[in-house]
């Protein structure tokens, strides 16, 4: 998908998406129930290494990407960190109080969630939107008719955004000629909306017409894409299998957190 | 084969009377046929009753006592941003292939063949979002093509492309047409109307009013397309002549070493422009060199450097303007911000004026530009001509000094496009400057005072146009 950023292609493009998403309802369900913040820490590394290796994005975009991750993973963090309960106090600051325990389990959370960012971003990177709803359509079957509305949908987003953008600036040039009350509050709110919804909706009544003349319809057809499982497949979950055993062998060998339940 | 309707009669269910009574049509096979006719007349709605969309994809009530179609016939549509499912060229391709179940191993033979006969040079993992407004229609002609119709539809192929990339557009339907039945609809027919075998004229009630070979049709029925308001190639004959205008002394707008950039790229550099009162200035440049977007910079809608001054003051955002440089932009949907086409015009004008005398001024406006009888619909309720003459009138009314349009007679008939020039120039000889993006050759030697062009990221004054 983002093909502007990568710099080389990987075996993770080969993986089927289906195989992509079904591990990632697997990784997260398995976060979930993994409460030692020293096995987390190992596989928030592992994946980072693992996104570093597969994605083939350039590295300036990684490091950027990773920064924000962070960043916003510790943000998340914060409440649990200064108003959790505990025992041991680290450092109190009027209604702050940061404990030991509050602390590990803020970090905690925020290592689930990193993980689950480095393992989607994998995803994206390696993914065409495309090749989704390709594999749905052959693997997964779905119906034509709703994956091709799906991309048709997906391609009329930017242009939203465009005509949004517009809609602005004639919002800001006529504004001083008008009575503000026509573009402020609910009635601004509202035309816009109107305006927005009236062209999508024109728009995609057009194209629903140009699909159907174009020979569209929900039966048979071939796939320009084609999806199928491949021995990469196994492969990928066998490494992502591996990542999170190894991740647990490495917290019992180096243990940054001086407990094994962050609960 | 061919086409052949007889008595078709249909009628839209919301509508009053019926759009079709009675029409029969017949059409040779590998006939090329231009329709024309007011808006409203039922040209779209024909042509898709002849390609079998209404009523299999349109359900539309219709009857007709003979109804022989095309086997296979294809569709492009005029606007290019509706009619394409997938993101990427090649994808987009495919899709028709799809359809057609061709095995995926011929595909890309295919697709690169169809890109190869319209002449589109580009990668086929291109997205289509990046293409210009000529490329995609080709691109909706080679999807034609992969359909392997015998009948092609157009629409309105060219209503959204400049003059440049519309000829270059019907010149790649011609090269494709042999062969093929052709059916086309179209309000700019300088390219194509001597190239096809029949012209047929529809009157504004959903009739057939006359049909002959394009010739003939000029030399003999010329005052009916007139009176239907109908471009022909010698519309020009009858375009309004204005005594020349001369430009007051005073300046209005400044530009002083404006730098307009698009991404990182830097589009154009102007060292000094001055715009005077009561000027009428056209702005002409090639597709991309940022005709657009110096009037945005200008508006100070996008980041610019430099400075511009309003009557020796600095403008550093829209509304320092004070409502006097005031924009018609290309897409008149996106200006409305009111519920009726009479609040439209009139909120512009209710803070100028008391009541009664805005309600009487933006009456006269909606009259004068043929909107007087759908004052009380909605602004995006009204056709596509009618949005486009809103869109220019809630800019007039006297209080702007500057008004900036952009390809304003885009899509209009000849008898509301002369009239909105009629218009403009009054605007002129009350005082308003006009500075208008326009791609028509015709309008660019007929009516400006002064001609600005942009070339290699400058911009140059047209030759024997120094007002």
């Amino acid at each position: 998908m983002l093909e502007a950023i990568r710099h080389y292609s990987t075996p993770a493009d080969q993986v089927n998406p289906l195989t992509k998403i079904l591990i990632a309802v697997g990784l997260f369900l398995t976060v979930i129930f993994i409460h030692d913040p020293n096995h987390l820490f190992h596989l928030s590394i592992l994946m980072l290494i693992l996104l570093a290796l597969l994605s083939g994005v350039k590295i300036r975009y990684l490091a950027l990407f990773t920064v924000t991750i962070l960043f916003f993973g510790m943000i998340s963090s914060l409440y649990m960190i200064f108003y959790g309960e505990g025992t041991t106090t680290l450092l109190r600051f009027g209604i702050v109080h940061i404990t030991e325990e509050s602390a590990v389990r803020g970090l905690h959370i925020m290592m689930r969630g990193v993980v689950l960012s480095f393992f989607g971003a994998l995803i994206v990177f390696t993914t065409r939107l495309t090749d989704v709803f390709y594999s749905m359509m052959q693997q997964g079957r779905l119906k034509p008719k709703f994956a091709y509305a799906f991309m048709a949908a997906i391609r009329m987003v930017p242009i939203i955004a465009g005509e949004y953008m517009t809609l602005r600036r004639a919002r800001k040039v006529r504004r001083p000629l008008i009575h503000r009350k026509y573009i402020s509050g609910y009635k601004g709110f509202s035309t816009t909306i109107i305006t927005l919804l009236s062209q999508s909706i024109r728009r995609a009544y057009r194209l629903g017409i140009a699909m159907e003349s174009k020979g569209f319809d929900d039966g048979a057809r071939t796939y320009y894409h084609r999806t199928s499982f491949s021995v990469l497949d196994i492969i990928f979950i066998i490494v992502i299998i591996l990542t999170v055993i190894s991740a647990s062998e490495l917290g019992q060998w180096y243990s940054p957190f001086p407990t094994r339940d962050a609960r | 084969m061919g086409i052949a309707v007889r008595n078709l009669r249909l009628k839209f269910p919301e509508a009053q009377a019926r759009l079709f009574t009675d029409l029969d049509l017949k059409i040779e096979d590998e006939e090329k046929v231009l329709i024309v006719g007011p808006s409203g007349s039922g040209k779209s709605t024909l042509l898709n009753v002849l390609g079998g969309l209404i009523p299999n994809v349109i359900n539309v009530p219709m009857k007709a006592d003979q109804l022989a179609l095309p086997d296979s016939a294809a569709y492009v549509f005029q606007d290019p941003d509706a009619q394409f499912t997938m993101p990427t060229v090649a994808e987009e391709l495919a899709f028709v292939m799809e359809n057609r179940q061709v095995r995926a191993e011929d595909m890309d033979q295919q697709l690169k063949e169809a890109l190869g006969t319209v002449g589109l040079d580009v990668d086929p993992i291109t997205a289509i979002q990046t293409l210009s407004g000529g490329m995609k229609q080709k691109l909706a002609i080679a999807s034609a093509l992969l359909q392997q119709a015998d009948t092609l539809f157009l629409d309105e192929p060219t209503s959204m492309l400049d003059d440049g990339s519309a000829s270059h557009l019907w010149e790649t339907i011609q090269q494709m047409w042999k062969g093929r039945t052709v059916v086309i609809i179209e309000h700019r027919v300088e390219d194509i109307w001597d190239k096809v075998d029949r012209v047929i004229l529809m009157d504004d009630a959903g009739r057939i009013d006359r049909m002959a070979c394009p010739d003939e049709m000029l030399k003999n029925h010329r005052d009916a397309l007139d009176a239907f308001g109908v471009w022909h190639p010698e519309s020009w004959c009858n375009a309004p002549e204005f005594s020349e205008i001369e430009a007051q002394p005073d300046v209005l707008l400044e530009a002083r070493h404006l730098m307009v950039n698009r991404g990182s790229r830097q589009l154009l550099t102007i060292d000094a422009l001055d715009i005077r009162k009561g000027e009428w200035i056209t702005l002409e440049g090639d597709n991309g060199t940022g005709k657009t977007s110096l009037l945005l910079a200008l508006m100070r809608l996008i980041p610019s450097k430099g400075d511009v001054l309003f009557k020796n003051r600095k403008v550093r955002k829209p509304k320092h303007y004070g409502g006097a440089l005031y924009p018609v932009f290309q897409n008149p949907e996106l200006q409305f911000i009111t519920n009726t086409v009479f609040d439209e015009v009139f909120i512009n004008l209710e803070l100028h004026f008391d009541k009664g005398e805005a309600e009487r001024r933006a009456g006269a406006l909606l009259d004068r530009l043929g909107l007087g009888k759908v004052g009380h619909l909605h602004p995006l309720e009204i056709s596509t001509g009618q949005k486009r003459r809103l869109s220019v009138a809630t800019a007039a009314g006297g209080i702007p000094e500057i008004i900036i349009l952009d390809e304003p007679t885009f899509g209009l008939d000849q008898r509301h496009a002369f009239r909105l020039l009629e218009m403009l120039h009054d605007m002129v000889k009350s005082g308003t400057t006009i500075i208008m993006i326009t791609h028509d050759e015709e309008i660019k030697v007929r009516y400006p005072s002064r001609r600005l062009r942009i070339e290699e990221g400058k911009l140059v004054e047209e030759a024997g146009f120094d007002a």
